[in-house]
């Protein structure tokens, strides 16, 4: 049987491996040095599976890096044309209404297309930590405050209510206070309010609150809007996901994937509750720390 | 396999429990420590007891060393004296005897003595020094009490001393004395070493070689070993070790010898060890394992996070060990304290040399052995809730447990019924046995006059029979006892307890009645058996035959005596003798073989027949030489040539225990004679015992005068009067009600605290129940009596139980016992259960409404929140 | 795959009498996943849990746990299995009354005589929030306080899947979020796979993926 310092030795040895700090000790005649011998040359193998791996990723990253920089001039130079295309559409006597339509298409296309390209470039860099979350105490309600401020234009234009319920709110001193990110966090939440704007049918409100909890502060978007079919719930965070019925809206199906990957690295989460035709709410959970 | 070490966490998990669970604890620490009080205290009575008897061994023996080789030239001393395995050695030089007339019966041996031989010779001067000059002496203060010197340092004393046969007759002063023991086999007179040398220089030649009977100037040295584990073997190895001659005399100490308890102790000692475990046993049993129910949730909780069985099991026993060592250490003391407290009663029963009676003594021993059975019964008792505990299955942890819970209610009832009816029925059982002690019969077999007098000795059974003075009532006390007017009858016996040669004729009969009688065939069969030098059966018989001898004593007695004894047969077939007939000179009474057993008596001889007695007049003895245990040499009279004359038998008797002498031979075939026929056979003697009987009003002063006498005038005399026997027969009694009730009341408390126990952790198991019950209308009435009803259910079967084995133990097992045993006399008594069992009912009735009452503290809701 | 069971099938009594608890279920879970499983009150959800945790044994099928078939482990190996294997979290909470909030969650690592790996336990504690309460004893938590610790205990062996029997079940709506909350993000934060079984709905939504079970059948 083994002696208690071999045992030691090697669970050593497999502590060091998992942190990443193994070398070889000593070459000898035992048996253990072999072992190590052995081991360096399998942690070695699997370490450069690891490094090739690692590397496909950076150049798949870098891929996509060059794709959102370098189609940013031809986009830019394609809405410059198109709408140099439109001026002067204007003053041609025999464009027909079809024509126009056509232009205002592409147009369309083109701002997806650049929502598209900046969206998955975000995306590109969260997943492979090239933009790191910060995480700080922050006051949520402040924050909150803000975004909604400056979504009261997006909405109005929609003829939907912004509003930011704080009756309840508590404004005692560490109430609010949570860890995130707060350029990420915007992202999310303006991306969430952004949807329900999108998804609101007009006249309707958007209640935006905070709930404290003794992890998490929590922020509540309620809509009005038509919910979400109990099936899909689990589906709405997916990446691309777009419902049937939505299909028209603009939208790419990245905002709740980012939001989601943006809370997750905050320690916190987003969960959905929504009633068909009734409306849905989302609630970003920030982790107190 | 090298297992991961997990030690750490269970001692974690099992202190924790206990730290924080402190109350359920609490009660079995407590249990714990009633055991090992019961042990304890078991240990401290037994220790002292044979301590005593050893110390008394030594007293008797003179030493305390555990060995000694005798006869020793210095060279030979030299050779052993350094031997490693010998702790400590001293010697003592003979010298001679004392021979002043004084001393007759006081059998004095002068020695010189090195200092410490002669402090493990018990006479190493209390007052005064050793002796240094010539004629500087120590001796005992009996010794100077009997030779009329004041006891005081520097009493002058004229001394006759025999040093091999010549004989210094010189004034001495007594430089120191020591507290002699009447016990003691011989007293000590030590002299100085310039005596010594003047008188009896060391002897330079081998005692085989040395002139016979000169036993002058040798070393006697005493030892010890390291222990006093199998001495034989280790002085064999110490002679072979050292070369010194084969055939040295040597001694071992008996003291450390063991087997000073008989048959009877151990079982009795047996029985309370029993006893004692299975009362802790019950009690710690019963609570550990309810504990361990209340605790299975939390059990089954370690299992699922992944706490293997044997892991569970080590919890538990883990528990077990904290609990000991808490507990054990609580009960030692009190332990010590009441076995304090029962030992003077108790020993004053012990059939021992009333050497420091009572005298308590604890050594760690005492404590480790009584820690080492209390922590037995604790891991014991530990086994089945440890297999309870790793047996838990998590699931079923997990749930909610009443049903599983139901199973158990009869086990744990058994325990309860088990332990409370222990107690009643040992309460009965006591009970019975204190109250047909029967006081007649007692004082009947002790004492058949007011008072009984003789010498100190004789009824001392700490004294070996040979050792005892058979004719000890000395004629001055006889005439002084003539002169008290309180008396109103006197009687005497006489006695010579040796044996008594046969005619052919009679010793035909012998063969025929008793030698190849059956019962005494099979008794000789089973003592003969031919191993370690001891002769078979047949070689026994043909012994026997060749001598044509049987042990017996020849009595005289007096009218008075006369009147007293018991008769077995006469040649007419009335019970009735006549005094007249009896002293005419021409007849004599016979016993019966083994008459001291009850049941049976085979006379030796039939009314009318003739026999022989034979004289013991010292005119005509003579001595053969024999050799003690110690190689000591000494004279055996032989009676062989002495003239006998014919009686005729005129009745086969028996002697009540009170008047004869109390030590029995193998046949025990004694011949009783008038006092005056006897005097006239056999010269004169004085009697082994008088027996008085005082006028009914004056028991007092005679009391005073006699308690006078033998305290003063004569104290080697003692007296036994209807009083004393009264008081022990008290004492007896008083120890058999103590010793009996202390352990029926602490069995009792067992009982309760386990029914207690069971009660509080079925009420709890069930709070959640009972809410229930009341959430839905039960009404905290019906819900008491619901409660109570369950503990009556117990009472009901403690009472069946207990009614049955304490009737059926009571005529079976305490009949027996009590029949064999003169003093008592059986009666069936139930009397204690029936009195008893209403207060239990009480308590068993009370104990859970009180439960109740705590539980009710925490509200309804609360209680129903609980999972 | 980390968990795979297939075809489990629980049957209690015979004939007339004989309940199906399971009848023939199979489940995949994948590493790091967070599983729910939702059933009402007897649709065998509880028995399925218990299964795969080894705390008992099917009629029939197999359970695969780390490439191990627990269906061939008995006894004591089975228990030291589910020490190192699996963590577990239940709905009474199930803590040692008897030992401190610290000594309850290295209590798994104690029984295997491991040494504690002091970093991560306390990031674990930290993330759960217990950090201040580990000199305390479990009776003095609140609810939500205790089912903390039990998901730190659960996480301590570092196992190959935490399985959690309705872990809010006993907790107020709000301490219930906090609870769950804390569970989903340790689970990701930790890359832990989580199996959770509940009756609610909405708690169920918390699970990446919901598996809903009904008389003893996936549905």
């Amino acid at each position: 049987m083994f002696g208690n310092k071999t045992i030691e030795r090697i669970e050593k040895m497999l502590d060091s491996a998992m942190d990443g700090t193994f070398s070889e000790n000593d070459y000898d005649e035992s048996k253990l040095s072999r072992l190590e011998s052995k081991w360096k040359r399998y942690l070695h193998s699997s370490q450069l599976a690891k490094n090739q791996l690692d590397e496909t990723k950076s150049n798949l990253e870098t891929l996509i890096a060059d794709i959102s920089h370098q189609t940013k001039t031809p986009m830019a130079n394609l809405k410059l044309y198109s709408e140099l295309l439109g001026e002067r559409m204007n003053n041609m006597p025999d464009v027909t209404d079809e024509d126009r339509k056509l232009l205002s298409q592409i147009n369309a296309q083109m701002e997806k297309m650049d929502f598209l390209i900046m969206s998955l470039t975000k995306m590109s860099r969260l997943e492979s930590n090239i933009i790191e979350v910060k995480p700080v105490n922050a006051d949520v309600y402040s924050f909150v405050r803000e975004i909604t401020d400056s979504m009261q234009g997006s909405a109005n234009k929609n003829g939907i209510t912004l509003l930011f319920d704080d009756k309840d709110s508590d404004m005692s001193d560490n109430a609010n206070k949570a860890l995130f990110d707060t350029k990420w966090t915007r992202e999310a939440l303006s991306n969430i309010i952004d949807n329900a704007i999108k998804y609101s049918p007009e006249k309707s409100t958007i209640t935006v609150s905070i709930i404290p909890y003794e992890m998490y502060v929590a922020i509540s978007v309620r809509d009005e809007g038509m919910g979400i079919e109990e099936g899909e719930v689990a589906r709405i965070f997916d990446r691309f996901y777009r419902s049937d019925e939505n299909s028209d809206a603009e939208g790419v199906g990245l905002g709740l994937y980012l939001a989601r990957e943006i809370l997750k690295r905050e320690n916190g989460y987003i969960k959905v509750k929504s009633q068909k035709n009734k409306g849905s709410e989302f609630i970003l959970y920030l982790w107190r720390g | 396999m090298l297992n991961v070490n997990n030690k750490k966490a269970i001692r974690k998990i099992s202190l924790s429990g206990i730290t924080t669970n402190i109350k359920k604890y609490v009660i079995l620490i407590f249990a714990v420590a009633l055991t090992s009080l019961l042990f304890t205290a078991l240990f401290t009575i037994g220790g002292s007891t044979v301590k005593e008897m050893q110390l008394s061994t030594m007293r008797q023996v003179g030493g305390s060393s555990h060995a000694g080789l005798k006869y020793l030239t210095q060279k030979e001393y030299d050779m052993v004296k350094d031997d490693p395995a010998i702790k400590d050695i001293s010697y003592r030089i003979t010298v001679g005897d004392v021979t002043n007339k004084e001393l007759n019966k006081l059998r004095t041996e002068v020695n010189y003595s090195e200092d410490e031989n002669a402090k493990g010779g018990f006479c190493y001067p209390e007052e005064g020094s050793m002796p240094k000059k010539e004629n500087e002496i120590v001796t005992s203060d009996l010794v100077l009490q009997k030779l009329g010197v004041p006891v005081e340092v520097g009493s002058k004393v004229k001394l006759s001393i025999n040093i091999g046969g010549q004989e210094i007759t010189d004034d001495f002063i007594v430089s120191g004395y020591y507290t002699g023991d009447v016990i003691n086999a011989s007293q000590m007179l030590l002299v100085s070493k310039e005596f010594q040398e003047k008188y009896a220089p060391i002897k330079t030649t081998i005692l085989p070689e040395t002139a016979y009977n000169d036993y002058v100037g040798w070393i006697m040295a005493d030892f010890n070993f390291g222990n006093s584990f199998g001495l034989e073997k280790k002085i064999d190895g110490l002679i072979k070790r050292t070369g010194i001659r084969e055939d040295v005399d040597y001694g071992i100490n008996w003291a450390y010898v063991g087997g000073s308890f008989d048959a009877e102790t151990m079982v009795l000692v047996g029985i309370m060890l029993f006893t004692i475990f299975l009362a802790g046993y019950l009690i710690i049993y019963n609570i550990f394992y309810i504990n361990v129910i209340s605790d299975i949730r939390e059990y089954g909780l370690l299992k699922t996070i992944g706490t293997t069985t044997k892991q569970l099991k080590k919890v538990v026993k883990k528990r077990a060990r904290i609990v000991s060592v808490i507990g054990i250490p609580l009960g030692i003391l009190p332990g010590i304290f009441v076995g304090m407290c029962l030992l003077p009663m108790i020993s004053n029963q012990m059939n021992s040399a009333n050497v420091g009676k009572g005298q308590v003594h604890v050594n760690i021993l005492t404590i480790l052995v009584s820690a080492a059975f209390t922590y037995a019964t604790v891991i014991f008792s530990a086994n089945r809730p440890c297999k309870k505990a790793g047996s838990v299955s998590p699931i079923e942890a997990l749930r909610t447990r009443e049903n599983e819970d139901a199973g158990r209610k009869s086990k744990k009832g058994r325990v309860v019924v088990l332990s409370l009816s222990l107690a009643l029925v040992i309460l009965n059982s006591v009970f019975s046995m204190a109250k047909g002690f029967s006081m007649d019969k007692y004082i009947e077999q002790m004492i058949v006059s007011d008072y009984s007098v003789q010498n100190a000795t004789l009824d001392n059974p700490g004294i070996a029979s040979t050792d005892k003075i058979l004719d000890g009532v000395t004629t001055d006390f006889i005439s002084e006892l003539k002169e008290r007017p309180e008396v109103q009858d006197v009687g005497n016996v006489y006695i010579f307890d040796d044996y008594h040669l046969m005619d052919d004729e009679s010793w035909k009969k012998i063969q025929e009645r008793i030698l190849s009688n059956e019962r005494f065939l099979s008794e000789i069969n089973e003592m003969y058996t031919g191993v370690n030098g001891i002769p078979t059966a047949d070689e026994y018989l043909d012994m026997r035959n060749s001598e044509k001898e049987l042990d017996g004593a020849t009595y005289g007695i007096s009218k008075m005596i006369f009147d007293k004894l018991e008769v077995v047969k006469t040649a007419d077939g009335s019970d009735k003798l006549d005094w007249d007939k009896f002293n005419s000179g021409n007849y004599v009474l016979t016993t019966c073989c083994k008459d001291y057993d009850d049941d049976i008596c085979i006379p030796y001889f039939e009314p009318g027949e003739v026999i022989q007695v034979g004289s013991r007049d010292e005119k005509y003895v003579t001595y053969d030489t024999a050799y003690g245990m110690s190689g000591e040499e000494f004279e055996i009279p032989n009676y062989d040539n002495e003239p006998t004359k014919e009686y005729e038998v005129y009745a086969v008797v028996k002697i009540p225990y009170a008047i004869r002498f109390q030590s029995f031979g193998e046949f025990q075939c004694d011949y009783i004679l008038p006092e005056d026929e006897f005097l006239n056979l056999n010269g004169d003697r004085n009697p082994m015992r008088t027996l008085v009987d005082v006028k009914d009003d004056q028991e007092v002063e005679f009391e005073k005068w006699i308690d006078n006498y033998t305290s003063s005038i004569n104290p080697d005399m003692k007296y036994n009067s209807k009083n004393t026997v009264l008081e022990e027969y008290k004492s007896f009694s008083d120890m058999l009600k103590v010793v009996g009730f202390t352990l029926s009341f602490i069995l009792g408390i067992i009982g309760l605290l386990n029914f207690a126990n069971t009660m509080i952790s079925s009420i709890i198991v069930r709070a959640r129940e009972l809410a229930v019950l009341e959430a839905v209308g039960m009404t905290g009435k019906q819900q008491k009596i619901k409660l109570m009803k369950e503990g009556l259910r117990y009472f009901v079967w403690t009472s069946l139980f207990s009614i049955v084995v304490s009737i059926l133990l009571n005529i079976t097992a305490i009949k027996a016992f009590m029949n064999g045993m003169a003093m008592f006399s059986w009666q069936f008594t139930i009397t204690p259960v029936l009195i008893c069992l209403p207060i239990i009912g009480v308590l068993v009735a009370l104990i859970p409404l009180l439960v109740y009452a705590r539980m009710c503290r925490v509200s309804v809701v609360d209680r129903l929140r609980v999972e | 795959m980390i968990l795979q069971a297939m075809d489990l099938k629980k049957y209690y009594g015979e004939g007339e009498a004989q309940v199906k608890a399971l009848d023939g279920v199979s489940l995949s879970v994948y590493r790091g996943e967070f599983v729910s499983i939702v059933g009402t009150s007897g649709s065998g959800k509880s028995t399925l849990l218990h299964m795969l945790g080894g705390l008992d044994n099917p009629t029939s099928g197999r359970i695969i746990i780390d490439d191990k078939d627990i269906s061939e482990l008995k006894g004591d190996a089975l228990c030291i299995f589910r020490r190192r294997k699996i963590g577990f979290v239940f709905q009474s909470f199930n803590l040692v009354p008897s030992l401190k909030v610290y000594d309850n969650i290295i209590l798994p690592l104690e029984l295997d005589g491991c040494k504690v790996d002091k970093d991560y336990i306390g990031s674990v504690v930290a993330s759960l929030g217990i950090a201040g309460k580990l000199d305390t004893y479990p009776g003095k938590l609140s609810g939500g306080q205790q089912q903390r610790v039990a998901i730190a205990r659960a996480l301590a062996t570092k196992p190959a899947i935490l399985l959690a029997d309705e872990p809010t079940g006993n907790l107020d709506s709000k301490t219930s979020q906090d609870v769950l909350g804390l569970l989903k993000t340790t689970g990701q934060k930790f890359k832990q796979t989580i199996v959770m079984i509940t009756h609610d709905e909405e708690i169920a939504q918390m699970a990446d993926r919901i598996v809903r079970i009904e008389d003893g059948r996936i549905v």
